[in-house]
């Protein structure tokens, strides 16, 4: 009953009902474009760890699960092989220790495979990552952990080159395909006084053999290695994030870099260096591949497509990756930032290139200023209601049913105006979705989330912002009321 | 003294002052009793304190000193919420200027404290509609409050009022807005459901020409009660 009446009394003062209505709309709008970009990201979005990797979107063979298992039964706890052959290492440290789940043996990912994910809607391009171990020898005593990868040069663009991260020397050209060359980071975790190899200098490398074992599995054999000299012909730096805090006097800042001793070698040398490792008797195991989008709009539903396509192997976008790596610190290297500041930011990892990021406190702002409109509409509505709510109090009604009226004409002014808002904006990002050929259920199941969030924020406003002169009005007393009317 | 002989409703030393720079006793002293079945009248002269004792009665209003019993059971030191729930059980109201909803139906009215009071859709509606047959207002049943005229809906009123079986009804001026024909059609259903229910009606009105059909006739002048007359009507 007390529903019905907030209901009709929404629909009773209608040019003041669309006022409020109109301003939740805007509101929900502006909340739907704000869910809508953190869905995509922009063209430049996580520039440096896209020109890195090579791509988008980090695929692993391997299943990799962080969360405990609900049933024990389902699970395995097990210790997965070393896989030198991915980036695991780099991103996932812990699937290397003792108890992390791994809940597939799918190893490889075979070239239907790669064939059939790169029919996928919105992937461009599939590049099989190729990575070694390796060492550079210092002296005779000291050698450290650098591993190789191979950058396939046909494949590469801008958007997906480290060309634009060289700091000194120069990128690959097409003619270095096969030669003896490489591009190293200027920032490497090396020896105290070492420093990283510069361009025109040479290196050693020490290279473990890759063999088969009695059962036909691959391993590495790092007792018995091959040695390379490999000619340096360019140092990159690859910038991951602008690192603020506040210092005693003012603002500090520090620009934060990807710390890398991994060794980029031109496709063509590494596969030579790959048949002389492997003696010609191992095809190289593919258990990782990068993809390319060009479209960043809808990057996480491509990959929630693909999550639920392939169930088998690991997806997870490149901002993603980034943002797990800066969260837990695995890549970068605080100099200057207080450790008690990198502490306290472990959860506030920003967007790469984005100085200051408004779109939350915008929406913040949009949001309140529909929840003011909704508060100064129900102080309005008391003055209106006042004879209703004493008749009803006369004939028994409580304080909490009067409360309940009141809040329900806020309700569904906030979710009619919500409701309106987000089809407004939304709509158009789903046909955009289908343009991009988005899967139905994808973009269904986005669109769904999208309006949970925005109807739940909207009402949580309207209704916290409508409880005082709900609450207000609940509590005159009847015969104020009525000997004033 | 059996149970039934008790008053259904009793003041004792009820009191309640308004502050106007100085106190200004609206309700001073007052002790009176209804006892079931009875239609009590009190008349007197304007600001003599009628309406403010009737919404003492109500629970609506809160004294600042004396005792309220219904059915034995003192309302005065209720909370809001239980003087919500005594009024849904035990208390119908009949106000001059009738207070409807004005966006509901006179069914819908009617049904409104068997809503609140959480009777099933069909029961209230089965009653609701027995009631507006009482008064007469069967066909005018699906018509808003701005579609009726003044005498139907204190009609419509009325029937709101004995929606729940309310151990008393109380009604403030319920012939003071009405021409004469209305006003005798309206006393009519008062004295009617006084005979066929049992039902106990406590009225305010300045028409001493009522106090007729009533059983006890209560006179105040200047917030105290002047006198009590017992009667047959």
């Amino acid at each position: 009953m007390f529903f019905r009446l907030g209901a009709v009394n929404a629909w009773r003062n209608l040019a003041r009902s669309i006022l409020a209505v109109v301003s939740m709309a805007v509101a929900a709008a502006f909340l739907t474009y704000t869910i809508s970009l953190s869905r995509g990201y922009t063209r430049e979005a996580y520039a440096s760890f896209r020109q890195m990797l090579g791509g988008e979107i980090i695929v692993y063979a391997q299943k990799v699960q962080g969360e405990l298992p609900k049933e024990s039964s389902v699970w395995s706890f097990e210790r997965p092989n070393e896989n030198p052959f991915t980036d695991l290492q780099v991103f996932h440290p812990e699937i290397y220790r003792q108890g992390y789940l791994e809940s597939s043996n799918t190893t490889i990912i075979d070239e239907d495979t790669q064939n059939s994910i790169l029919a996928e809607n919105g992937v461009d391009g599939v590049s099989p990552v190729y990575r070694l171990p390796a060492f550079t020898i210092l002296t005779e005593q000291y050698r450290y952990s650098s591993d190789i990868r191979a950058r396939d040069l046909s494949r590469e663009s801008d958007v997906n080159s480290p060309k634009s991260l060289i700091y000194s020397g120069r990128w690959f050209e097409e003619t270095d395909d096969g030669k003896a060359v490489a591009v190293v980071s200027r920032l490497q975790e090396l020896p105290p006084g070492v420093k990283a190899p510069e361009p025109g200098s040479k290196i050693l490398l020490e290279i473990p053999k890759i063999k088969k074992d009695q059962y036909g599995q691959i391993y590495v054999d790092y007792h018995d290695t091959i040695s390379k000299e490999i000619t340096i012909i360019g140092n990159l730096v690859a910038p991951t994030r602008e690192f603020a805090w506040q210092g005693d006097i003012d603002t500090q800042t520090e620009i934060l870099y990807w710390w890398t001793n991994e060794i980029q070698l031109p496709l063509g040398t590494w596969q030579a260096i790959w048949q002389e490792v492997s003696e010609g008797l191992v095809d190289y195991p593919i258990s990782q591949l990068i993809l390319q989008v060009s479209d960043l709009t809808y990057l996480e539903d491509i990959v929630l497509n693909l999550v639920n396509r392939y169930p088998e192997s690991s997806f997870v976008s490149v901002p993603n990756q980034a943002n797990m790596a800066m969260e837990r610190q695995l890549i970068e290297k605080f100099l200057a930032v207080p450790q008690a500041m990198v502490q306290a930011s472990e959860q506030k990892a920003t967007q790469q290139g984005m100085a200051m990021d408004l779109r939350v406190p915008m929406m913040g702002l949009v949001l309140l200023n529909a929840a003011l409109l909704v508060a100064a509409n129900m102080l309005i509505m008391i003055n209106e209601r006042k004879r209703e709510m004493a008749i009803l109090k006369s004939v028994g009604a409580k304080r909490v049913d009067i409360t309940i009226m009141a809040l329900t004409e806020a309700l569904i002014l906030a979710v009619v105006g919500a409701g309106i808002g987000f089809i407004v904006f939304r709509i158009p990002g789903a046909l955009n979705q289908m343009t991009n050929h988005q899967g139905v259920w994808t973009i269904l199941k986005s669109v769904f989330e999208d309006l949970i969030q925005v109807l739940s924020a909207t009402a949580a406003v309207s209704l916290l912002f409508g409880l005082i002169p709900a609450v207000k009005l609940a509590g005159m007393s009847v015969m104020n009321v009525l000997r004033s009317e | 003294m059996s149970l039934s002989d008790r008053p259904i409703l009793e003041t004792i030393n009820l009191n309640k002052a308004f502050y106007l720079g100085e106190a200004v006793y609206a309700v001073n002293n007052v002790n009176i009793q209804v006892m079931p079945g009875e239609i009590a009248i009190i008349v007197g002269p304007s600001g003599s304190g009628k309406s403010t004792l009737l919404s003492l009665l109500g629970g609506l209003d809160r004294p600042i000193s004396g005792d309220i019993l219904i059915n034995d059971q003192s309302i005065v030191k209720l909370n809001e919420d239980q003087l919500a729930l005594m009024r849904r059980k035990n208390i119908g109201y009949v106000f001059q200027f009738f207070n409807l909803i004005p966006h509901l139906s006179a069914l819908e009215n009617v049904e409104l404290p068997m809503s609140i009071a959480s009777m099933s859709r069909k029961e209230a509606r089965e009653r609701a509609r027995y009631l507006l047959d009482e008064v007469g207002l069967t066909p005018r049943a699906h018509h808003r409050p701005d579609q009726l005229s003044g005498g139907e809906q204190q009609r419509v009123a009325i029937a709101r009022s004995l929606a729940n079986r309310p151990a008393v009804v109380l009604a403030d001026e319920p012939t003071g807005n009405l021409d004469s024909k209305t006003r005798d059609m309206v006393i009519d259903l008062f004295c009617r459901f006084n005979k066929t229910e049992r039902q106990t009606f406590v009225l305010i009105t300045h028409d001493t020409s009522l106090t007729q059909y009533a059983h006890r006739v209560i006179t105040m002048k200047d917030g105290r009660i002047n006198t009590i007359e017992v009667q047959n009507p």
